[in-house]
């Protein structure tokens, strides 16, 4: 061995030693904040899933049940015969990588395994084991892998850091959606009992009261009642929402963030001003008291239960279409799935606004159209008094939410309505919006307070964006129709770009809507002096 | 693409030394390979497949942690060069940090580059054949590299504060409705300080104050 020279000596190696890939092993212990706490046993009992149990991510045992293997494989079985396109995407990615640098966790962590190509390798790899003769054949030379609880456990960590925001599926020439491959591994670990409870707790709550916070009917009334005092404090005006009335036309469908969050009821306030200023024929639930639907996180069944109340309800109450409020899975859910899931949905009407006349007929099979839909459509007929310069002291971006966004194309409505409300508003650079979009990174359950050294390393993408645009524009709100991203983009905000505000869509209309009847206004929905409004001409 | 973020490094008020001018000219001279050393150094921190991909593009939208990261060294390395007083290069110094602070790396591997300029700058004055200069400035190295590294210590800190004030505020902001009608939060006085941004700062009644 050759004299090493003092500088030599001097020189330590700090780089983390390359590793396989294929190895599965994660330190729980040393990543703390990057993973989410298990499911509770009394959340898995009450929904009747496998496996109920207190556990932890660091300890050593998961206690998974007896014949995991079998039940892991007979799952993947079945799941592969029912889902044609889960078959496909495990057999046609040819590694080209297109997807590799998309995924906002990479981008802000650097941990390979977050690359969406690799993430459904660890689920390839056991299927190419399990399920192909090349594989069995090859072992790990041809990329395979045997089914081990460390391999279990590192599903958990992986697939639960996927927001399951499909960004990476825009890049890949083939469409493998690697959203769809992350819903089905959560599915076969829900099979063993591995969960998050961040998911099972929405979950469970929902499926007893209707809500993510088990909140019961007198609640959700009391407490839209106190909202709409205060709106009539700030307003002069007074809404009286209507809730569980039958012989609506409409029946509108909202997170449960919307009357319980900040800043969520203040975009609950600017849609009750709407409809107020409409008079509209239109009714909340208190049972369908929950847009949200953590059942898209978990399991299709899971979906399905849940999401009943919402139809069941469009039924019991008589309306003839439905509205959905600002919240993007939920739009998902409803706009994409409940007609095939709980459907069909062939009680209900196409709507139709009682205001302009316009028919939605690219809802005609749904039945049901986004807030922003109806609202842009009556700004295009002429039909609301707004005074924009109500949000003068707002300088306004928007950030396209993934769901309603990447998976079903409302880019421009939002837009619409938010360009009529405010004098102000600037794009975010053309790769972080629309379909290339950058999520919030605390979508598909993983925005819970423990996680959120991760969030705010897939919310760093997103975060530069912001920050870019508060330094060239002077943004200080971010606006969006989703509801986890209000409360995720808060927090994000508050890091990566401080002195940005979140607020939805129709806060800020209902800022500049100008009510007949309404007091001077001098402060907005949220109580903030409109210091802009000094001198100028109120309507 | 964003203009560039950091205003031009103030050289300190006392003028360096006559010798310092040399050592420090020396290495203007090879600016360019001190950046890049400092910056490999920052980056092997990072596993080997991630370090392709932060140092491949400049898109800052694209590759947040590698644009940003490449362009705060490059204003760090020029404060140096200038011989700027470290504090008034917090900006750039911050948006290293606070990108290390929630990367899993624990304070000593996410500060660890701001000590390697002392291996970087004795690097690239061996390759030029000045390492004499380091015997007469060395103080002038060790003391700047001190500062900077006691700067990054603080903003370290501060960035893991704020991570758990976010997660405060969080658990108020998603009952907050609920909590405001039962009583149990009240308004922080000095809210209308920050009217349109951030979440209202409220205090829980009988709780720890935020
Ligand atoms: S769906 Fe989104 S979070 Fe999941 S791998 Fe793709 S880009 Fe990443
Ligand atoms: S872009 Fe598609 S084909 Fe290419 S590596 Fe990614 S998933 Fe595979």
């Amino acid at each position: 061995m050759g004299h090493k020279t003092e500088e030599q000596l001097l020189q330590i190696d700090y780089a983390p030693p390359k590793r396989d890939w294929t190895d599965p092993s994660v330190d729980f212990e040393a990543r703390k904040g990057t993973w989410s706490y298990p499911g509770k046993a009394k959340n898995l009992q009450y929904m009747g899933f496998p496996n109920p149990r207190d556990w932890s991510p660091t300890d050593a045992d998961w206690q998974l049940p007896e014949g995991w293997e079998k039940i892991i494989h007979d799952g993947f079985k079945e799941r592969l015969e029912k889902y044609r396109s889960l078959k496909v995407f495990m057999d046609i990615c040819v590694r080209c990588g297109a997807c590799a640098d998309k995924c906002h966790f990479y981008i802000g962590s650097g941990d390979p395994k977050n690359m969406p190509v690799l993430r459904a390798e660890l689920l390839r790899s056991i299927y190419r084991q399990d399920f192909t003769t090349t594989g069995k054949l090859l072992g790990a030379l041809g990329g395979s892998r045997k089914l081990t609880p460390e391999v279990l456990k590192e599903w958990f960590y992986y697939f639960f850091q996927c927001t399951e925001c499909r960004r990476c599926s825009v890049f890949c020439p083939y469409g493998i959606d690697t959203a769809e491959i992350t819903m089905l591994a959560r599915e076969l670990l829900n099979l063993v009992g591995l969960n998050i409870n961040w998911v099972m707790e929405p979950v469970a709550n929902c499926h007893r009261t209707g809500n993510h916070l088990g909140i019961e009917p007198h609640t959700f009334k009391d407490n839209i009642d106190f909202l709409m005092d205060e709106l009539a404090d700030i307003t002069g005006v007074r809404c009286e929402p209507s809730i569980n009335r039958k012989g609506a036309e409409i029946l509108f469908v909202i997170p449960s963030a919307d009357y319980f969050a900040d800043p969520g009821i203040y975009t609950f306030m600017g849609y009750m001003l709407l409809f107020k200023y409409l008079d509209l024929d239109i009714t909340l639930s208190a049972y369908a008291s929950e847009g949200g639907n953590f059942g898209l996180f978990t399991s299709h069944d899971t979906i399905k239960k849940l999401n009943y109340k919402v139809y069941h309800e469009a039924k019991r109450l008589g309306v003839k279409w439905l509205i959905g409020g600002e919240c993007g899975h939920m739009w998902r859910v409803l706009h994409q799935y409940m007609n095939t899931m709980n459907g069909p949905v062939d009680f209900l009407e196409v709507p139709k606004s009682p205001i302009t006349g316009t028919v939605f007929d690219n809802a005609r099979s749904a039945k049901i159209i986004h807030i922003c839909e109806f609202t842009a459509d009556l700004i295009k007929n002429g039909k609301l008094k707004l005074d924009p310069s109500r949000n003068d002291h707002r300088r306004v971006t928007f950030h396209d939410s993934c769901n309603p966004a990447r998976a079903m194309g409302l880019f421009e409505e939002p837009r619409y309505v938010l360009k009529a409300a405010c004098n102000h508003f600037f794009e975010m650079p053309e790769n972080t919006i629309r379909e290339q979009t950058f999520c919030c990174a605390g979508g598909a359950g993983l925005g819970n307070d423990e996680n959120m050294e991760m969030r705010l390393r897939g919310g760093l993408p997103r975060g530069s964006a912001v920050r870019y645009v508060r330094d060239k524009h002077g943004v200080n709100t971010l606006s969006c129709v989703c509801a986890i991203d209000r409360a995720t983009l808060s927090g994000l905000c508050e890091y990566w770009a401080p002195e940005v505000g979140v607020s939805g869509v129709h806060e800020l209309l209902g800022n500049a809507l100008v009510m007949p009847g309404e007091n001077e206004r001098p402060t907005d929905l949220r109580g903030t002096p409109i210091a802009a409004r000094e001198g100028a001409d109120h309507a | 693409m964003p203009a560039p973020r950091y205003p031009r490094a103030q050289s300190s008020r006392r003028t360096p030394e006559p010798g310092l001018r040399a050592l420090l000219a020396v290495l203007a001279d090879h600016r360019e390979r001190l950046v890049e050393s400092w910056l490999d150094a920052a980056m092997a921190s990072y596993p080997a497949e991630a370090q392709g991909f932060f140092l491949k593009s400049t898109d800052p939208f694209r590759n947040p942690v590698g644009a940003t990261i490449a362009g705060a060294i490059g204003a760090l390395a020029d404060g140096f060069l200038a011989g700027a007083d470290p504090a008034s290069l917090r900006g750039p110094l911050d948006d290293i940090v606070r990108i290390r602070a929630v990367q899993g790396l624990g304070p000593a591997a996410a500060l660890r580059f701001v000590f390697e300029l002392k291996q970087v700058v004795r690097t690239v004055l061996a390759e030029a054949g000045c390492s004499e200069k380091l015997a007469q400035d060395g103080v002038f190295l060790e003391s700047w590299v001190d500062a900077l590294g006691l700067a990054s210590f603080e903003l370290y800190a501060a960035a893991r504060e704020r991570i758990w004030e976010i997660r405060n505020r969080d658990v108020t902001a998603r009952t907050y409705s609920l909590l405001k009608r039962a009583g149990a939060v009240e308004e922080d006085d000095d809210s209308c300080g920050r009217p349109v941004t951030g979440r209202r700062p409220v205090h829980v009644k009988g709780g720890r104050e935020e």
